[in-house]
């Protein structure tokens, strides 16, 4: 996408100028959308995203500038605009010499391209027609497939060129119900790193049941009682809580401010003994998963935290450069427009002992949340908050009532000590994630887990 | 008007689409932060955006491209016009709009700034040594930073309207994480403008400061119903959540219970809600839509009644009435609705009336994107604050949730303030309201 004798000019000028390092991130992305609403195929996009995000740092300091041209005077222009406040006699000089160190094996799938537009809407029309089908309150139904389909080329000044290719799928759904003028909505969206070949393995019988039983079941439900009880998060996509509690506070965005309550406590208890946990980008197809990072480094499986113990934080090359934690594969941004910062990639704790009825089994009065919502944390002091979509009440050891609107909050320090069982029926699940760098594509992942007090916050 | 425009709206006629609009976008921004007494990151950037909608036997394409050369241009309308294959026919959708050129040259949106890059990395450094200085409880000021950027917007269609609009912005921001003991609180601050000066940074370092100084004090309260009075900008991101619901297009695809309430009441009688595009103390004038109508202001609750929804041309046309200027749309995006500067009327209750007896005032309100639901009205939210017994300070408040339901919460009122408070990014004016007997989850 870029010439290497122009990258080098351009990389060769930071350097001439007194910069410590100069990386050229440049992207061409096509996205490709189709939704259908009402029934009725309601609008289709297609797209082209092309630029070029220039980064250069003077100590630890970050100049970060874009431009949609990949012609060399004005990657140059931008280049000089950076370092002009900074300038200085150069430390280092060229000319640089690239080395290939990590590029994609994966291929281009032909369907990537949209080339079967058919396909996609024969897979939205079933969602809708199946979800219709579960009930007659299901008022209205949307479905929309996303194709994403990014091609990535970097270059640094320690000589490195590398190239990727991402291809993203995925599926969304959302099912409103309506009883009189009480309305309520659910909504599932699985997604891989993959090409429309994901698409295809989906049972669409399976989203539209799963959409229009929550949306029903959430219709009818009561309002959640508010307090502070024993509460059990679902495997899959409970894992936000994780997420959401810790994850975000093990990236070296936030330790090298020290707004992170867990700055300094590497090697230190953190959790209950229960808990491992593990940020890994190396699952093959999973929806957060990357051959290279964003700078060009080949990804990893971390293990965060083993038995309880803060084992390793997340690092990219700024951030190994501020705190010393050693880069992870974990630099990422949405796009061209952001500069790279240590993101998660598949966050997960890992599987327990102990199975999901006996977790159920040991609480006399408290909240089975079976699907979770989003949430969102202050780094800094690890208070989060995040919504249960579909929650249940826990009474004697047995699951009974619906509950609605029940928001979980808590500080993640706090949390985790108080995680005393995790089961054994571990999944993941794909979501966005949204922070310094832009949103991108993360998943999160756990086995039901109980956690022995949590504030509910509920409507009664 | 530029060439892009015309080379596109050329090529749109010639490959056979009946009808087409194009909207390009253009900006340049500057946004800096600081850490420990440097600057930390320094980030200039441009960007432009052109997208195109066409319709051909009333189904409607849309495309976009970064890459304006005439090669993409072209590329870029023949992949719309591929698209519309695809999709049903919308008898609804239609570019009917002619009419001289719009050319927006608002000085309150767009003035000349010549402030010197000096003068911006001394206010970004004085944002941190500010917040460090004043209160040595200060661990670190993790969010800090100045921004600017002016953004250029041009609109054309295949009758030969064609607009112009452009808006220019300063903002900057601080934060304090305050550390005494085992207490930690972090809160931040911001402060808009349209030039430079216009910037306030003292007032977000205050704020700041006052904010997170209560919350390091605070604690949880008993779980059990309050009455509560939102701070200002609270209450915008609470009340925008659920703003959707008055769009003629949610009520069309069926996800907002309102299309039956038309003329009833929905809300306190003493509640009057109306957007103003042209209000002269908001931030946000806004000439025309995505669809070059000119915008008018409009009245969507008066005194607790529903009387009007918010339409583009398309809502318009299925509901049988005239768009009332609230057109969307992205260069990247399909035709949607949207709302500019909302004004709620000043009530009648004497401040002292407002703040008798036990009142929770919420100064911030976490998970808004997860913790809403707009198709059942609920919410539960994290929220801190303060509880006031008769306008006095009795403690900070955090660690709790806020749960109830946007319907009942607007009808739950006890009284409304004489007196007009702008949010912070002053996009939306409301006077304090008091909302009676929201639950409160604590310890």
């Amino acid at each position: 996408m870029l010439n290497e004798v122009t990258a080098k000019k351009v990389i060769d000028c930071a350097l001439s100028l007194g910069a410590d390092f100069a990386d050229l991130f440049v992207e061409r992305n096509r996205t490709l959308s189709v939704n259908l609403k009402s029934s009725k195929v309601d609008q289709i996009t297609d797209g082209i995203d092309f630029g070029i995000g220039l980064r250069v740092l003077f100590g630890t300091k970050v100049l970060y500038g874009y431009t949609n041209s990949p012609a060399e005077d004005e990657l140059i222009r931008v280049i000089r605009l950076l370092c002009a406040p900074d300038q200085r006699t150069a430390t280092r000089t060229g000319p640089i010499a690239f080395r290939s160190e990590a590029s994609s094996q994966r291929l281009p799938s032909p369907a990537a391209h949209g080339s079967d537009l058919e396909a996609r809407i024969r897979l939205l029309r079933k969602i809708d027609e199946l979800t219709r089908k579960q009930s007659r309150e299901i008022s209205q139904v949307s479905a929309h497939s996303l194709e994403r389909h990014q091609e990535i080329e970097l270059f640094n000044s320690h000589g490195l060129h590398a190239t990727d290719l991402r291809l993203y799928t995925r599926i969304g759904s959302e099912a409103v119900a309506t009883d009189g003028d009480q309305k309520d909505s659910a909504f599932y969206g699985p997604g891989a790193s993959l090409g429309w070949e994901f698409a295809e393995g989906i049972d669409p019988a399976f989203i539209a049941t799963e959409i229009a039983r929550r949306a029903v079941t959430s219709l009818h439900a009561e309002p959640c009682p508010a307090g502070t009880m024993p509460v059990v998060i679902d495997h899959a996509f409970g894992g936000v809580i994780f997420h959401e509690a810790c994850g975000h506070l093990l990236e070296t965005t936030s330790v090298e401010k020290k707004a992170s309550v867990f700055w300094d406590k590497k090697g230190e208890m953190i959790a209950h003994p229960a808990v491992s946990a593990v940020d890994d980008g190396t699952i093959a197809g999973a929806w957060g998963s990357l051959s290279i990072d964003d700078e060009g480094m080949p990804t990893e499986r971390t293990q965060l935290i083993k038995n309880g113990r803060l084992e390793n934080f997340m690092a990219d090359y700024v951030g190994n450069l501020k705190t010393g934690h050693p880069r992870t594969g974990s630099a990422r941004r949405q796009s061209y427009r952001f500069a790279p910062a240590s993101r998660m990639r598949n966050t997960f704790i890992e599987p327990g002992p102990h199975r999901f009825e006996e977790l159920i089994a040991s609480i006399d009065r408290g909240l089975y949340a079976r699907s979770m919502g989003g949430g969102s944390v202050k780094t800094g002091t690890g208070e989060f908050n995040f919504s249960v979509q579909e929650g249940y009440l826990i009474e004697n050891g047995k699951i009974s009532r619906p509950v609605k609107g029940a928001t979980l909050i808590g500080t993640g320090p706090e949390t985790l000590k108080r995680i005393s069982m995790v089961a054994d029926n571990f999944e993941i699940m794909a979501g966005m994630c949204g922070s310094v760098s832009g949103s991108i594509p993360a998943s999160v992942g756990q086995p039901a887990l109980k956690v022995d007090e949590i504030l509910v916050g509920g409507a009664k | 008007m530029r060439k892009e425009i015309e080379t596109t709206l050329d090529w749109a006629k010639k490959l056979g689409a009946d009808e087409s609009d194009v909207i390009l976008n253009e900006g340049n921004a500057l946004s800096l932060s600081a850490q420990q007494g440097r600057i930390e990151t320094y980030k200039v950037t441009s960007s432009r955006l052109i997208g195109v909608r066409v319709i051909r036997d009333h189904r409607v394409g849309i495309s976009y491209s970064e890459d304006l050369s005439a090669d993409s241009l072209r590329s870029m309308v023949e992949s719309a016009l591929r698209l519309t294959q695809a999709v049903e026919p919308d008898e609804n959708q239609s570019i009917t709009l002619s009419g001289a050129p719009v050319i927006d040259t608002n000085p309150k949106t767009y003035r000349e700034d010549s402030t010197p890059l000096e003068e911006k990395i001394k206010l970004t450094l004085h944002l941190e040594d500010e917040i460090k200085r004043r209160d040595p409880r200060t661990q670190a000021v993790p969010y800090n930073g100045y921004s600017e950027g002016e953004s250029h917007s041009f609109y054309g269609n295949h009758l030969g309207l064609r607009v112009y609009e452009r808006e220019k912005s300063f903002n900057c921001y601080t934060s304090a994480l305050l550390k005494d003991g085992e207490k930690q609180a972090l809160f931040y601050r911001s402060s808009n403008g349209r030039t430079f000066s216009e910037l306030s940074p003292e007032n977000a370092i205050q704020e700041t400061l006052k904010f997170t100084g209560t919350l390091l004090e605070a604690k949880p309260l008993p779980t059990g119903k309050y009455d509560v009075i939102f701070e200002p900008d609270c209450f915008q991101a609470l009340f925008s959540c659920f703003t959707g619901l008055f769009s003629a297009k949610a009520v069309k695809d069926g996800y907002s219970r309102f299309g039956n309430s038309m003329g009833e009441a929905i809300a306190h009688p003493e509640l009057t809600l109306r957007d103003l595009p042209r209000y002269e103390l908001g931030f946000h004038h806004t000439l025309t839509d995505a669809e070059g109508v000119m915008k008018t202001d409009l009245t969507l609750i008066e005194r607790g009644k529903l009387v009007s929804l918010y339409h583009n041309s398309s809502t318009a046309r299925h509901f049988g009435v005239k768009t009332t200027g609230h057109a969307s749309r992205s260069p990247k995006g399909q035709l949607g609705t949207a709302l500019t500067q909302l004004v709620m009327d000043p009530g009648t209750t004497p401040s002292d009336r407002l703040a008798s007896g036990t009142v929770l005032r919420i100064f911030a309100l976490d998970g808004l994107h997860a913790g809403v639901n707009t198709s059942s009205g609920a919410f539960s939210l994290a929220a801190s604050g303060e509880l006031l017994q008769d306008g006095v300070l009795v403690q900070g408040v955090k660690g709790i949730t806020l749960s109830g339901n946007f319907f009942e919460l607007i009808r739950n009122i006890s009284g409304v303030g004489q007196t007009l408070i702008p949010t912070t990014g002053r996009g939306f004016f409301a006077p304090e309201i008091r909302f009676t007997g929201l639950q409160v989850a604590g310890h």
